[in-house]
């Protein structure tokens, strides 16, 4: 009688268990050399790499829907974190578009259309906010309350900032722009959020909109509806996570431009 | 840098003495073991004793290193000199003619420094392992004793001690002794010679050695220095290098002078003896065409001139490279800024490290992705602008590259932010290049550095939930730049004069102190905790180009805050570049080749800098008046900027000697010519004791007299500064071994049916 308890529990254990143990154990290391190689480098040294920080904001205007889909404002920001070496501060904030000293705080605005500001003041500011430098992203929401007709829109936001700016021009820009590549390809333009996740060619038809002063993009026109897509509006899946990506590219570009692209 | 292994207990064991606190880990460690193996004296199943000591070890060795961690072995990098295992002497004798020139007693100033140097012989023997023995006149030669390099060879025609220090710092003595008078004949920096032993850790003391033989006054402009162009509306910067021999000390006059116009004067205190001064002005450009210049040294009647022409031009071409290490904003409104002159073109790289594909550079530049590793690659720019970089991401052939570029005549600017960037820095070839010293984080305050990290973000703006969503961001206030009382650069002090358009930062990183050497520009409205003020701004010369720190963010935040209408920001960086941006090359000038003329011989004159046509023509006037035609050569057969121009003058006095093309660009210089040779070596004058007292203290060294001089060094590591404490415990593979030795228990208890 062999009384060594090992080979009895040997003989006596059943071999699915044996698997299973074996199959933890295996587990176990994996982690455990997971833990030793190094860490993914872009996150990791993008942590290492980022400058001051800076914050994201919404123009406040006289529209009724100027913070609308905000709630989603803070999952954009963490993309942008996640992503890149972006110092940006995790919530939103307001700027508001009375005030030029708000405004002047963030050198990349938000909105959800400009042409509504009737005021002599909010005007100026506005003009003087992009003189000074200022980028300016007006996103119409795909909401048909909201946005019935896309061309009537880009028609109103194209005049009320020729009448601000007399020199500004507002152009379409190629798919092959720099914007579309300088830090995710994306060679088919901007990505459509549609209302109920239904094609509309009137919203499909129309690209990003660059607002130029000079040589200078000081802005751009979407009728992509990217707000409500990284608000996780009805899309298909992985459609928030290409309108973040988009939302990457414009601020890199508006950070980084130097004209004449 | 030290890097060592060093012991360093964490938590409540921090302030134990370290062998209490390795006997208190040992004791928990073999009571654990013990407590281990007697748990493990009973198990829910039976189990063979070998089975038992196997769960036992594993579990003992997860103690282990448990204990580890908590022992906290760190790798600990200390700043101090490198100390060779041999710690030598360099002793380096002067043997030029000044040292054998006997006074009326008939003693010589070598013999004199070599009677106080014998005093110290033994103290030397008995504190360095090995003292080696040099002579220098021309040239450094190493001699082996004292005796032969008092002794051997003749004295000779020159003194070129600042380059016969640098070459033995190449050397890595412990200490440099110099037997000498100090009088350097070949104008070389001295500056530059204290900075290199200062940057080495190596004191020079200085063995004065002096006579009662006494010097005449004189007079001489040994060099200037203009700018060939300049943009007009502008400033530049011109100087002159002044030679001056003086019995008792006092003040001369210098001038300078357009045309009939005094630009500037001042008045140049002496000491008695040799005193080789540079003196420089800032001067305003007007319209475009030509300036002369003149400068003017001594009183009226009796003055050395020497004279140049600039040309105003209506615009000048500054190539800017501009790296950036991290994302943000700052490079956009830069770039808006210098676009609006068209003199600035800005080539601007991104960090591959932030994966953004954009750059901008001209369609006729080659693709530049990274900062180059050349300073070949960069040649063709002007100014690199090196924004938000962070240490580890250039390599140690980039950062001399930069070294090597500013030394070849470029300028470096670089700006930071953030002082847990810039301490990063520390030691690196790029630090010893800036003309500041970046705060490091000492090992005790790493912690505390970190918890005010955090504390300072809290205070800047509430976090992260949606409740604090909607608000307006709070920003650090805006805080103007301080224009420093030392600052010499008219132009740039210009910018901070003005409160309406001073420029105001955001964001700064914490800087030490400036180098002796720096100007400091700009500093923060207020000082530091410990009183002394923060410099924002610095610039300083390094080699034949500059260097500069400006240690705030890109002053975007103020660009914003500013009018549009207002060119505050655009002003203050256009003339930041204009200031770094080196002049191509040097003015028209003549320079006196060798000693004075002396009469009926031949005498040469140097003609250099940026001449417009071919040949310019060389006159020399006498004392009387009467003009000569020099006969020139052009140096080494090379077309462009050096010839040389012989003439023979036929009297003693002072002659003028001019040379002009015939694009109107003159330049003139005085000599004068003496009725028997003299050359620098024999003309008396005094030691330079002031100027040796100075250079012994800029690098820790002293004048040797009477008393003690050499004290053992203590080589304890303990004084040395800690730079880095780097944790070891702290790894993926130690955390990795433990889970793993646990995991392993549990799936073997788990075999064993003990769970």
């Amino acid at each position: 009688m062999n009384d060594n308890p090992a080979r009895k529990l040997k003989l006596s254990s059943p071999r699915p268990d044996r698997i299973a143990a074996f199959a933890w154990l295996a587990a176990l290391v994996l982690v455990a050399l997971s833990l030793c190689l190094p860490p993914d480098a872009r996150a990791g040294d993008a942590d290492s790499l980022r400058a001051e920080r800076v914050g994201w904001a919404r123009l406040k205007t006289p529209s009724l829907s100027w913070m609308r889909h905000s709630s989603g404002d803070p999952v954009l920001m963490r993309f942008l974190k996640d992503q890149t070496s972006l110092n940006i501060a995790p919530t939103w904030y307001v700027a508001d578009v009375e005030k030029l000293n708000e405004m002047c705080r963030y050198p990349l605005l938000f909105s959800q259309g400009v042409h509504m500001v009737s005021s002599e003041n909010g005007r100026s500011n506005t003009a003087e906010y992009l003189r000074r430098g200022g980028f300016l992203l007006i996103d119409a929401c795909i909401a048909t309350s909201i946005t019935p007709d896309p061309d009537l829109f880009l028609q109103q936001e194209s005049q009320w900032l020729r009448s601000i700016l007399p020199d500004v021009t507002i152009v379409p820009l190629p798919n092959n722009h720099l914007l579309y590549r300088c830090f995710y390809d994306m060679p088919a333009g901007p990505p459509h959020t549609y209302f109920d996740n239904i094609y509309d060619s009137k919203w499909a038809r129309h690209g990003f909109y660059a607002i130029r002063l000079g040589q200078r993009m000081a802005g751009i026109i979407s009728l992509s509806g990217l707000q409500c897509g990284w608000d996780k509006m009805v899309a298909p899946p992985g459609h928030d996570v290409a309108c973040m990506k988009m939302l990457v590219n414009v601020y890199i570009y508006a950070m980084m431009q130097t004209g004449g692209d | 840098m030290n890097p060592r292994f060093e012991w360093q207990f964490g938590g409540v064991l921090r302030h134990v003495p370290a062998p209490w606190a390795a006997a208190i880990l040992l004791a928990l460690f073999a009571g654990g073991v013990i407590l281990i193996f007697w748990l493990y004296r009973h198990t829910l199943r039976n189990l063979s004793s070998r089975t038992r000591f196997c769960f036992a070890v594993l579990r003992a060795a997860l103690l282990l290193a448990l204990m580890v961690c908590l022992a906290n072995p760190s790798r600990v990098e200390r700043a101090g000199p490198d100390h060779k295992k041999e710690s030598n002497l360099a002793v380096i004798v002067d043997r030029s003619g000044s040292m054998s020139v006997p006074d009326n007693r008939g003693e010589t100033r070598l013999a004199h420094a070599l009677r106080i140097w014998s005093k110290h012989t033994a103290e030397a023997e008995s504190v360095f392992k090995r003292i080696d023995y040099f002579r220098f006149s021309s040239r450094l030669e190493k001699i082996n004793g004292l005796k032969q390099a008092a002794s051997n060879g003749e004295p000779g025609g020159e003194t070129r001690l600042y380059t016969a220090i640098q070459d033995v710092l190449a050397q890595k003595p412990i200490a440099i002794v110099c037997l000498t008078d100090g009088l350097d004949t070949t104008g070389t920096d001295s500056e530059e010679t204290a900075s290199a032993a200062r940057r080495k850790g190596i004191p020079v003391y200085f063995v004065a050695a002096s006579n009662r033989i006494r010097a005449d006054d004189s007079l001489a402009i040994r060099e200037i220095k203009t700018p060939p162009q300049t943009l007009r509306n502008t400033e530049f910067s011109c100087g002159a290098l002044l030679e001056i021999v003086s019995r008792n000390g006092g003040d001369v006059p210098v001038e300078l002078w357009s045309g009939k116009t005094k630009l500037a004067e001042a008045s140049i205190p002496v000491r008695p003896g040799m005193n080789t001064i540079p003196w420089s002005t800032r001067v305003p450009s007007h319209e475009p065409g030509l300036t002369p210049l003149e400068f003017r040294l001594g009183k009226e009647g009796a003055q050395e001139i020497a004279s140049s022409t600039v040309r105003v031009v209506e615009r000048t071409d500054v190539n800017i490279l501009y790296y950036q290490g991290a994302l943000q904003w700052g490079y956009h409104f830069l770039f808006a800024a210098l676009q609006a002159d068209p003199s600035f073109h800005l080539t601007g790289i991104l960090n591959p490290a932030l994966h953004v594909k954009m750059s901008s550079f001209a369609a006729s530049d080659k693709a530049m992705f990274d900062l180059p590793e050349t300073a070949a690659d960069l040649s063709k720019y002007q100014i690199i602008v090196l924004a938000h970089v962070f240490a580890d991401q250039l390599t140690a052939r980039q950062q001399q590259a930069l070294a090597d570029f500013a030394n070849a005549g470029g300028a470096v600017l670089f700006i930071a932010p953030d002082s847990d960037a810039t301490t990063r820095f520390a030691g690196t070839t790029l630090e010893k290049m800036l003309p500041v010293v970046f705060e490091g984080v000492a090992a005790e305050n790493a912690a505390d550095a970190a918890t005010q990290r955090f504390q300072n973000e809290m205070k800047v703006e509430n976090y992260g939930n949606e409740s604090m969503a909607g608000r307006s961001m709070n920003l650090p206030v805006l805080q103007p730049f301080t224009l420093s009382p030392t600052a010499r650069t008219a132009s740039l002090k210009a910018l901070f004069s003005n409160p309406d358009e001073r420029p105001m930062f955001c964001n700064y990183a914490r800087v030490r102190n400036a180098k002796p050497a720096a100007e400091v520009l700009a500093m923060h409205p207020e000082n530091g905790k410990d009183g002394v003020p923060r410099v924002l701004l610095a610039r300083q010369q390094y080699g034949n180009g500059f260097t500069a720190v400006l240690a705030t963010d890109l002053l975007w935040r103020w660009k914003m805050t500013l009018p549009s209408t207002s060119d505050a920001a655009e002003k203050f960086w256009q003339n930041l570049m204009l200031s770094l941006a080196p002049a191509p090359g040097l003015g028209p000038r003549l320079v006196k080749a060798g000693d004075d003329p002396v009469a009926n011989h031949p005498a040469t004159v140097r003609v250099e800098g940026a001449w417009e046509n071919d040949t310019p023509r060389v006159f020399a006037t006498s004392p009387s008046g009467v003009r000569l035609k020099a006969d020139v050569i052009r140096l080494d057969g090379k077309s462009g900027s050096a010839w040389l121009a012989y003439f023979t003058p036929d009297a003693a006095g002072r002659w003028l000697i001019e040379a002009q093309d015939s694009s109107g660009i003159q330049a003139g210089i005085t000599l004068n010519a003496t009725q028997r040779q003299r050359n620098v070596e024999l003309t008396n004058m005094p030691a330079d004791l002031a100027g040796m007292q100075r250079l012994a203290q800029l690098t820790g060294g002293a004048l040797i007299g009477d008393g003690p001089v050499f004290h053992p060094v203590a080589q304890s590591d303990d004084a040395l500064e800690i730079k880095r404490v780097k944790p070891l415990w702290n790894t993926n593979w130690l955390i990795g071994l433990m889970l793993g030795i646990y995991g392993m228990e549990l799936i073997l208890r788990r075999i064993w049916k003990l769970l």
